[in-house]
């Protein structure tokens, strides 16, 4: 049988096989298509890249960009030898590493144990209403946690029956009480919003395969560890990966709503102690904050390079 | 059907152009282009009773009128922030240049510097030819004169038009105390025998009348001695009710107010920069009225007075009393606003407050702790005491507009009639003027159809809607965005006896010394701002996670060790860097 020879369009013999030029010939539709993506991109997070030389400049709305005086590495100077900073970043790196190991898991946790529910009425409800935290206004979530954990507070009150001191816990400034006050505030918000992607991809697992280990004789806990997680593991790296990136960087609004001085010692963070040296003496010192965001920013791409190429080297699955 | 659609499609389409452009053009007044003007204000008004400012019934009411050599009328657009966007919204529009005609200044830089960048007029000229009020008020006073005047190469320009104080104001909050608990629980320390009193109406909260002495001898806690004299009544009152977890004051909780209070008590100022006698810039923090002070407050936690959880109340957004105990009137003592006075916290409930009579107290004089000069020494930071505020300025944008119009306008605020139409509003004949022109009912709708004001024998006496008012009517009423004089002398607020006097307690002592927020810092350049705040931000941060373990003794006030580190530590910022920054603010600009 001949092979019929596929017409190909006109211009098309101009082009190299699997050239960018060819690619977009193809399928200019999608590129049209993809060009307000691209603007959004520049515009919302390339363009305001140009704000970095804030970080270096002593920094006055009036003169502007180009008006304001260079200083250098200066505001870094002052970043970094404030009495608190050493504390604000250990604190930092603490809070990181807890929100990125039981923080994270958590999450995964919760959904496998949602795939292993047999009624699916049920698992809904309790997936529907473990989304709800997430919609919680962080303000809102903190105002509850004062109240709870306030000397008076309900939790306070069971934790006092059970043997524990009657005080305001939000108060007490040892370790760990506040980190771990703080994770599981988080893991309470998050981790049904957290489990939508492990839920979703566990849903893609092959029936097939659970089917023809239940009928080798493997337990549910077995079916769980040999074929859900490995299954997933691919989406656990990934979303690892970024999670570790934006540790450095995020959900630190919760900390500025229930620290207080007496509790800096164990609370405060970098993003928080840029906030009282920046905005806390009357006026906006926008340097100091650009030079600590800029830090955040380079000490979370390293970290986020740094786990994809570890990721990469140890299970051969990696974001990038 | 397809005729029938495309006439809707064309009628409603009509309907949107005709709903897009009616929003367009002027207020609906015969202003020209050359009379209407776009004006910045900080805030606008309670959105409870207009949406626009430009509702604003004196507003209105002046722009009746016509103004300048050509008597024109003049129109007004007033450009007003979102809550808490002021400062972004500020920044915003210095950055785009698209600057309202008339700008507030409030969060602005000095108005020499604001002229030298190009981004405000110069009004000398228009100042002299339309404005004699303002020019006769700002000659009669040199510290009117002062703020209002930069003179450059010996020649007087006008940059700002500056709100001018006849008096300082009344302030609305203060340190307050449970007196119906001296009555009940103390006798008189010359003689012993019960006090007697209680309230002569019981539906009314301040009929309140006693025969409480201090130790002193006067009516009123003057000293800190007084005080403690009242914290042990207070301590037995608490003990005789059963109030559990009771102490007697409630305390800020860094443990101390940086804009002085408590702190300047102690025969200094503030705990950050204030000005001294001789006007010279001090910075409070290492001084030893601030030892002395922290001294008092480490005693009176040791003897239960103070809140054991002061420091645990808020975050750094907020200064925070335990108010739930406040209300419950388990607390005897703590900083409070007007509307906590007298018996207006009495639940009826059968609860701590029943029976509750509050009362002002002044700050109390030393008389006991730190060294001889941190005795008998009048306190001198209260919050407010200015007699000049912000005003507004004339941006570039308005040049080729008629401004000679504009500023005989503003000149009306300057004289008694219009300083009153800002300060209180329309009088009743003013009201039947406005209403019976306009249409608009916004006095008589609020009850003030006689007006926000009579004037008697010299006075002026608010009207009671507005005293008993515990919103912002009284804001929504007069033209208090526009720049003029302050009403404050003659101005009777229609307070009762006790309530008067326990809000002139408050301000006993004249504020001399604390110059944060007025018009002295306000004239500062963005550069020494920014020093100034990249400092005091340090600074606080070492007070604020320090002073507590003074008060609650982690660290010992009385060790010269301990003190060393703490005035070690506060030398390390170089705040003397800032007075030296400041001193010539306070020459320049003086508040009061």
């Amino acid at each position: 049988m001949a092979k019929v020879k596929q017409k190909e369009p006109s211009g098309m013999t101009l082009r190299k096989k699997g050239s960018w030029s060819l690619d977009f010939y193809q399928n200019w539709q999608i590129y049209i298509m993809l060009i307000p993506v691209v603007l959004y991109e520049i515009v919302l997070h390339y363009l305001p890249m140009f704000g970095v030389l804030m970080a270096f400049e002593d920094f006055s709305v009036s003169k502007g960009y180009f008006g304001s005086p260079w200083v250098g590495m200066q505001n870094f100077v002052d970043l970094f030898t404030g009495d608190q900073f050493p504390i604000a970043l250990r604190n930092t790196i603490i809070i990181a590493i807890l929100k990125g190991t039981i923080g994270f898991i958590a999450p995964v946790a919760f959904a496998v144990l949602l795939s292993l529910l047999r009624s699916k009425k049920y698992k809904r409800t309790v997936q529907t209403m473990s989304y709800l935290p997430n919609f919680v206004a962080s303000v809102v979530v903190a105002s509850l946690l004062i109240e709870f954990l306030g000397k008076d507070g309900p939790l306070t009150m069971l934790l006092t029956n059970l043997g524990a001191e009657n005080k305001n816990w939000l108060a007490d400034n040892r370790v760990p009480v506040f980190w771990v006050i703080y994770l599981f505030m988080g893991i309470w918000q998050s981790i049904g919003w957290g489990s939508i992607m492990y839920v979703a991809s566990i849903a893609t697992v092959s029936g097939d395969l659970q089917e023809a280990a239940a009928i080798d004789g493997a337990t549910r806990l077995q079916r769980m560890f040999l074929i859900t997680l490995p299954c997933i593991k691919p989406m656990i790296i990934m979303m690892m990966v970024l999670n570790i990136g934006l540790s450095f960087s995020t959900g630190f609004d919760n900390i500025l709503l229930l620290y207080m001085p007496s509790t800096y010692n164990v609370a405060d963070t970098v993003y928080t102690y840029t906030y009282r040296m920046a905005f806390g003496g009357g006026a906006s010192n926008y340097a100091l904050s650009a030079a600590s965001g800029l830090f955040q920013s380079i000490v979370g791409t390293i970290l986020l390079v740094g786990s994809n190429a570890l990721s990469k080297k140890f299970s051969e699955s990696s974001l990038f | 059907m397809k005729k029938f659609t495309k006439l809707l499609c064309l009628a409603l389409t009509l309907v949107m152009a005709m709903s897009v452009l009616s929003a367009c053009g002027g207020s609906g007044s015969t202003a020209g282009d050359d009379t209407t003007f776009t004006w910045w204000i900080y805030s606008g008004a309670d959105s409870a009773y207009y949406m626009e400012y430009q509702e604003n019934p004196a507003v209105q009411y002046t722009l009746q009128n016509t103004y300048g050599t050509e008597d024109k009328l003049l129109a007004f657009e007033f450009w007003v922030p979102a809550a808490g966007t002021a400062a972004d919204n500020y920044s915003t529009m210095i950055a785009s240049g698209d600057l309202a005609d008339i700008v507030d200044a409030v969060i602005c830089d000095p108005p020499k510097t604001m002229w030298e960048q190009g981004y405000v007029l110069d009004l000398t000229e228009y100042v002299e030819r339309n404005m004699p009020n303002y020019v006769a008020l700002v000659h009669s006073n040199d510290t009117y004169y002062k703020n209002c005047v930069d003179v450059i190469d010996g020649e007087e320009h006008y940059f700002v038009l500056r709100n001018l104080l006849d008096k300082a104001e009344p302030v609305f909050q203060g340190y307050m105390y449970r007196r119906d608990w001296l009555v009940k629980y103390g006798t008189n320390p010359a003689t012993g025998v019960a006090f007697t009193g209680g309230f002569t109406n019981p539906d009314d909260p301040d009929s309140w009348e006693d025969d409480v002495v201090f130790p002193s001898g006067g009516t009123d806690p003057i000293y800190i001695s007084d005080w403690e004299w009242m914290f042990e009544i207070f301590a037995k009152a608490q003990a005789d009710l059963g109030i559990d977890d009771s102490y007697v004051m409630s305390l800020y909780y860094p443990g101390f107010t940086w804009s002085g209070g408590l702190v300047s008590c102690f025969g200094g100022g503030t705990n950050l920069w204030y000005q001294d006698e001789n006007s010279t810039v001090q910075f409070g923090g290492d001084k030893d009225h601030m030892r002395a002070y922290l001294e008092c407050m480490n005693s009176w936690y040791e003897r239960g007075w103070l809140d054991p959880a002061f420091n645990e109340r808020t975050s750094d957004s907020f200064f925070a009393i335990d108010s739930t105990s406040v209300r419950q009137g388990k607390v005897a003592v703590w900083n409070g606003s007007q509307s906590e006075l007298g018996g207006r916290i009495d639940a009826h409930d059968g609860g701590f407050t029943d029976g509750i009579f509050v009362a002002g107290a002044p700050y109390p004089i030393n008389d006991i702790y730190g060294t001889d000069e941190c005795k008998f020494v009048e306190p001198n930071c209260v919050m407010g005491g200015v007699l000049v505020s912000n005003g507004v300025m004339i941006s570039k944008n308005a040049e080729g507009k008629d401004l000679d119009a504009l500023c005989a306008y503003l000149d009306q605020f300057y004289s008694e009639e219009g300083a009153l139409l800002r300060t209180l509003g329309l009088n009743a004949e003013q009201v039947a003027e406005y209403e019976s022109a306009t249409g608009d009912t916004f006095y008589s709708n609020n009850g003030l159809q006689d007006g926000a004001y009579t004037a008697e024998n010299g006075k002026y006496l608010m009207s009671q809607v507005l005293v008993n008012d515990g919103g912002s009517l009284g804001a929504a009423c007069a033209f208090q965005k526009a720049p003029g004089l302050q009403m404050v002398a003659n101005v009777d607020r229609g307070f009762a006896p006790s309530f008067q006097h326990s809000v002139d307690t408050w301000t006993l002592y004249p504020n001399t010394a604390f110059f944060q927020g007025t018009v002295t810092t306000n004239a500062m350049t963005p550069e020494d701002t920014n020093a100034q705040a990249n400092t005091q931000a340090k600074l606080l941060e070492y007070m604020t996670n320090n002073a507590v373990d003074f008060i609650k003794g982690t660290k010992d006030i009385h060790s010269d060790e301990d003190w060393g580190v703490w005035c070690k530590t506060l030398g390390k910022y170089n705040y003397q860097k800032i007075n030296d920054l400041l001193q010539p603010y306070v020459d320049n600009y003086p508040f009061a």
